[in-house]
């Protein structure tokens, strides 16, 4: 766990040296009242309802959420794939909304780097690990020098670089999708389930390498995952529900009494701008809210009652 | 109902497969409707154009001594053509019963006879009342002596009126005749008169002139008084056969019946007729014919059969996870095949029934195959995406198919099975080109198939050898900075760069295409080489005899700039010098230096001497030896061999045993002149009537310096005509079933060329959801769109590319292979030209790629218009 912990220090730093400062570390995402509609035949369905989100530079977030939950929108909305219909949505100072085709253009080479869940897409069948790592520096008309090595040796590939994806295992081509995504050096990385297809030891390698990248080059990672137990591999996991962020993990190191450092989790309810907060579900579930619930202001909280607890009693 | 909703599910897959069973069933009717049509109205021309010995059917009683008809044979008209053998009873029109005698001389009753009298035949015709007008006179109505009427023009030649008391004497004796009256006739173009034109016949002694040969008509009784006088009347039952119900198809039937009508003629008469040389001068013109277009509409309908495939294996591909979830509850195999037929039989046989609708809606022949082809493409098109659907649910891939490098690598089964199919090709030709064509009825299906399977074994053998070349130029690629060429080339060259399908239905069609051109052309350019052969300046003066400054004269005429005569002498003899041989041979006597004739620099810079240098024939060559003497009018002239040719230019195509004479080196004594019967005359513009003109003056001089008197234009037994080489090439097209030929290459180019972009279309279509989806990982990656369309085509440059020059390789060599199976010397004259290829053809392949890859870029950008990225690459859905 203290690898974790200073994991994310050296990834502090390394985000700070990059941005030119600690003070240019706040915001590298921001997501503010971000809504998406989607109108199939008809048939309204409101994927994001106002979700709020600040990321910044550096992190390696987890966003949690069910199927369905929105988390994939919100993903395409940010790789820039997607745009959403209202809301605010800026990545490292590029606003999302009403991009230009070249400035989408820029951003991709640029600004961003994809990781999806499907092995099999994240590379090109006929291209060599390498090869694949080279395109996106062809792409955008750069080609540094033994990068591509470099970024396979980083994900622990090196080994496989003269390999075609169909030789290699699923997490070999996972990491491998991971030193593509970071070809160009972009500033954020995105995953979308990155380890969806692959089974648990696999799963934890290829998180491994994510979180290398991030301590190494002080990367901005954006996991997207219904996996509960990643959340317990970042320093901070956001759920998603109904397409709103409805609470938030953080985990923070402190020095224990006995100078060791230990690992603090504690979990938080979001609060929009508009004062709504949502209740964990099985906060709902146990006092069998519904409908109405009462309020009372403390002095140092909130309190939450059942609306009809007299009727229960 | 549940079908038809599947079936509007798969709209745009079952529209493309019905629009393309429709295009089927309408390119096997409707285009081999026109096309029939337009050879049978080409051979109507050309049976129309004959003269009536040669398209009529005239059966004669054998003559025997001392037998004359009584005239009365007329109800035999119809039994003869009731007997005679299919299809000729259907296809005879017109019939006549002739009681006739032979040509006999006219003599005036009470004169001497004259030493060259005109002469007369004899005849009663069956309705010849009605053909009749009665002019001057009345119409014959004989008792003891016969009474005869003459047509007009034919009384004004030879000099008879009215009241005329004749004399007809034959071989066998003579009788009197009485000139009752004269007639027009009321339709001068109506085929009873084609038989009874005037003629103007050199005398038998030949200062003498020339005499007219007429037809005198008497009545029924009138020829049976005269026949028995004469001793010469013969029944004559005349056919003629009504080109307006003749096909092509009829054409080989029929000159089997003629020659069985000749071979078994009815009781007792012989037939006179060279109708069967006729007809098998056609049948063998329509077989070369028919054998073209097979190869032409086999490539074409092969194309469209490769679509049919193809959008068949395209429409199964899509639907694979639909088939692999029926199978995966439960669905038996023929389950799927039963699904799938349900909905095809719903698309396809209407779309086919339109198909042939629309077909059968252009005007013409249907083929005897054409029930067969059009079911042919109903089966094929309605069982295509049930086969397939089938075979791909044999083995369902539930998780998904590969598309690897191990399931791109060919199978050893398939290895085997491609390698036999290009030795089979290769075989195939190699035997069409030694076997020639099948000598029996219709096309050769050897012919048709050869073709194809030339063009699948090339597209195999390019799918085989291309990845290599790509291959190698990736690595060239791979150096350098782009990433276009570089993912582009790496993609084609690794990966599978040919789909076997597409490339095969390009190849066939571009092959199909290119043969058409190729053959187009060379026919053109033999046809081109055939005029200058035959006349080889601008125009050719043939006449009898020209006197010896007919050049000069015809010089003379405004417009042509030169001119030269030439003696053409057909049947000379030719005495070795060293051998006891004489040859017979055509002789051609003519100033070598003329320009146009191309002769060897032996000749034309020859000096003059007693043994001039001579161009033989290689089997004159052969017979000859080193020279000889050749008897030409009377004289001898001795010449040695001092070049052997297979064509001289001014000889008529195909004569094989000739020499050639340099009239300019020859010592030709003045008191024994050359006379010359050619004339070749250049210049533009001129008058081709004054040509003729002067001609003739210079034809009349000379015929009057040998006869001693004056000689009229109309004693010329043989007036010049003025050919020019415009006029011989135009000629050369007007053959009746070379409008069908022109017809079929010119639709079989433009389909050939848009079935190619169909099949450019269809391919791009195939591929569109697998290249979408990495066009999608492309994208995020940082692939621009021009990138993108670059990558495009790089992949469809490559199949475009290979299948042009597959297909060129195919179609040009083709005419060269199978040349001798084709039998192109038919269409040219019987000049044989190196296969050739219009630059236009060959600058329009290039152009059609471009368009190819236009077209491609165009069907990509529908088809991946929408690219929604996230979806694609995160859920993996291809549509």
């Amino acid at each position: 766990m203290t690898d974790l912990a200073d994991l994310e220090r050296r990834a502090a730093e390394r985000a700070a040296a990059r941005a030119g400062g600690e003070d240019r570390l706040r915001g590298h995402i921001v997501c503010d009242s971000l809504v998406r509609i989607f109108r199939t035949e008809g048939v309204e369905v409101m994927a994001l309802q106002g979700l709020d989100l600040v990321v910044d530079r550096g992190e390696l977030l987890a966003v949690v959420g069910a199927s369905g939950s929105g988390k994939s929108t919100m993903l395409n909305i940010l790789s820039g794939l997607d745009e959403p219909t209202a809301g605010i949505a800026k990545v490292a100072g590029y606003d999302l909304l009403g991009m230009t085709a070249r400035r989408r253009l820029e951003y991709r080479r640029r600004i961003v780097g994809f990781v999806w869940q499907q092995t099999a897409r994240n590379l090109l069948p006929y291209l060599t690990s390498r090869e694949n790592v080279e395109l996106p520096m062809r792409l955008a008309g750069k080609r540094a020098k033994n990068r591509a090595d470099e970024l396979l040796e980083m994900v622990g590939v090196g080994h496989r670089a003269g390999a075609r994806p169909a030789e290699m295992s699923g997490g070999e081509q996972q990491r491998c999708a991971v030193a593509v995504a970071l070809a160009n050096n972009p500033e954020v990385l995105f995953a979308d389930e990155p380890t969806g297809e692959l089974d648990e030891a696999t799963a934890d390698e290829v998180f491994g390498a994510l979180r290398t990248v991030n301590a190494e080059l002080g990367v901005t990672v954006v996991v997207v995952t219904h996996d509960k137990a990643v959340a317990g591999q970042v320093r901070r996991a956001v759920a998603i529900r109904d397409g709103k962020t409805a609470s938030e993990v953080r985990r923070s190191a402190r020095v224990a009494a006995d100078g060791s450092e230990e690992l603090h989790t504690e979990e938080y309810a979001v609060l929009d701008r508009a004062g709504r907060l949502q209740l964990p579900s099985a906060f709902v579930e146990a006092l069998s809210l519904r409908d109405r619930v009462r309020l009372n202001l403390e002095t140092d909280h909130v309190e939450v009652r059942p609306g009809s607890s007299e009727e229960k009693r | 109902m549940r079908t038809l909703r599947r079936v509007r599910a798969f709209a745009g897959q079952f529209a493309l497969l019905g629009a393309l069973a429709l295009l089927a069933a309408f390119l096997v009717s409707g285009p081999v409707r026109y096309a029939d049509e337009r050879t049978d109205t080409g051979l109507r021309g050309d049976i129309a154009a004959l003269g009536s010995s040669a398209r009529d059917l005239t059966f004669v009683t054998r003559k025997r001594i001392g037998v004359t008809s009584g005239v009365t044979a007329q109800d035999r008209l119809g039994e003869i053509r009731a007997d005679l053998a299919e299809p000729l009873p259907r296809l005879v029109g017109d019939a006549w019963y002739i009681a006739g005698s032979e040509k006999s001389d006219i003599g005036y009753a009470g004169k001497a006879p004259a030493t060259c009298p005109d002469q007369a035949d004899l005849r009663y015709e069956s309705g010849i009342d009605e053909a009749v007008q009665v002019t001057e006179g009345r119409a014959p109505q004989s008792r003891s002596t016969a009474e005869v009427m003459v047509r007009t023009d034919q009384a004004a030649a030879a000099g008879l009126a009215v009241g005329d008391r004749l004399t007809l004497t034959g071989r066998y004796g003579a009788t009197e005749l009485t000139l009752v009256g004269l007639f027009t006739a009321r339709d001068a173009a109506a085929p009873i008169w084609a038989d009874q034109q005037s003629a103007q016949v050199a005398c038998p002694d030949p200062l003498e002139g020339l005499r007219y040969q007429i037809t005198l008509l008497t009545d029924q009784s009138g020829a049976a008084v005269a026949g028995a006088r004469l001793g010469d009347l013969d029944d004559h039952f005349r056919y003629r056969l009504d080109e307006r119900r003749l096909t092509a198809a009829d054409v080989n039937v029929l000159t089997t019946a003629v020659a069985r009508a000749r071979r078994t003629p009815p009781d007792g008469t012989v037939l006179q007729s060279s109708l069967d040389l006729t007809l098998a001068e056609f049948d063998q013109q329509v077989r070369g014919v028919e054998a073209l277009l097979a190869v032409v509409r086999a490539g074409i309908l092969a194309t469209v059969a490769g679509l049919i495939l193809l959008a068949a294996g395209l429409a199964a591909d899509r639907r694979r996870a639909e088939f692999t979830l029926l199978r995966a509850r439960g669905a038996a195999v023929r389950t799927v095949f039963a699904r799938t037929l349900r909905e095809s039989l719903l698309v396809v046989p209407p779309a086919v029934a339109a198909g042939w609708l629309a077909g059968t809606r252009v005007p013409g022949r249907p083929d005897t195959l054409e029930p067969l082809l059009v079911a042919g493409a109903a089966v094929l098109a309605t069982l295509a995406v049930p086969v397939f659907a089938a075979y791909g649910a044999r083995r369902p891939a539930f998780s998904g198919h590969r598309a690897d490098a191990a399931a791109i690598r060919p199978s050893a089964r398939r290895l085997t099975a491609e390698g036999f199919l290009v030795l089979l090709a290769a075989g195939g030709l190699y035997l069409l080109r030694r076997r020639g064509l099948d000598t029996g009825a219709g096309v050769d299906p050897y012919l048709i198939i050869a073709p194809i399977l030339a063009a699948l074994a090339v597209s195999i053998l390019a799918l085989r050898i291309v990845p290599f070349v790509l291959r190698g130029a990736g690595r060239l690629a791979a150096r350098a900075r782009g990433a276009v060429a570089f993912l582009g080339l790496a993609g084609a060259g690794r990966g599978a760069p040919l789909r076997s399908g597409p490339l095969a239905v390009l190849v066939v069609a571009i092959a199909t295409g290119l043969f058409t051109g190729t053959v187009t052309s060379t026919v053109d350019h033999a046809r081109d080489r055939a005029a200058e052969l035959t006349v080889p300046a601008d125009a050719l003066v043939t006449g009898h005899y020209f006197t010896g400054d007919a050049a000069e004269r015809v010089a003379g005429v405004p417009g042509v700039t030169g001119a030269a005569t030439m003696t053409l002498e057909p049947g000379s003899s030719i005495r070795a010098d060293d051998r006891v041989t004489i040859v017979q041979a055509l002789a051609m006597v003519v100033d070598a230096t003329t320009p146009g004739l191309d002769l060897p620099v032996a000749l034309s810079g020859a000096d003059r001497g007693d043994v001039v240098p001579a161009v033989v024939s290689p089997e004159v060559a052969a017979e000859l030896g080193g020279g000889g003497s050749v008897s030409l009018q009377g004289r001898s002239y001795a010449f040695r061999v001092a070049a052997v040719r297979d064509q001289v230019a001014g000889l008529p195509a195909g004569t094989r045993r000739f020499v050639v004479l340099p009239r300019q080196a020859m010592v030709i004594p003045d008191y024994q002149p050359l006379v010359p019967n050619r004339i070749l005359v250049r210049g533009a513009g001129f008058d081709e009537a004054r040509v003729r003109t002067v001609a003739d003056e210079s034809q009349r001089d000379q015929l009057a310096s040998v006869s001693g008197h004056p000689v009229e234009q109309w004693q010329l037994t043989l007036p010049a005509t003025v050919t020019t080489r415009a006029a011989y090439r135009a000629s050369l097209e007007e053959r009746g079933v070379y409008g069908a030929l022109s017809f079929t290459f010119t639709a079989g180019l433009a389909a050939a060329a848009a079935l190619a972009l169909g099949a450019v279309a269809l391919s791009v279509l195939a591929g569109a959801p697998a290249r979408g989806r990495i066009l999608s990982l492309l994208r995020t990656l940082g692939l621009s769109g021009g990138q993108g369309r670059g990558l495009l085509i790089f992949e469809i440059v490559p199949m475009i590319g290979v299948a042009v020059l597959a297909g060129a390789l195919v179609g040009i060599g083709l005419p060269e292979l199978i040349g001798p199976a084709l039998g192109l010397d038919g269409f040219t004259a019987g000049v044989t030209a190196g296969t050739t290829l219009d630059p236009r053809f060959a600058g329009g392949v290039p152009a059609l790629a471009v368009l190819a890859v236009a077209a491609a870029l165009v069907v990509e950008n529908v088809a991946n218009r929408r690219l929604r990225l996230g979806t694609v690459l995160r859920v993996g859905e291809e549509q």
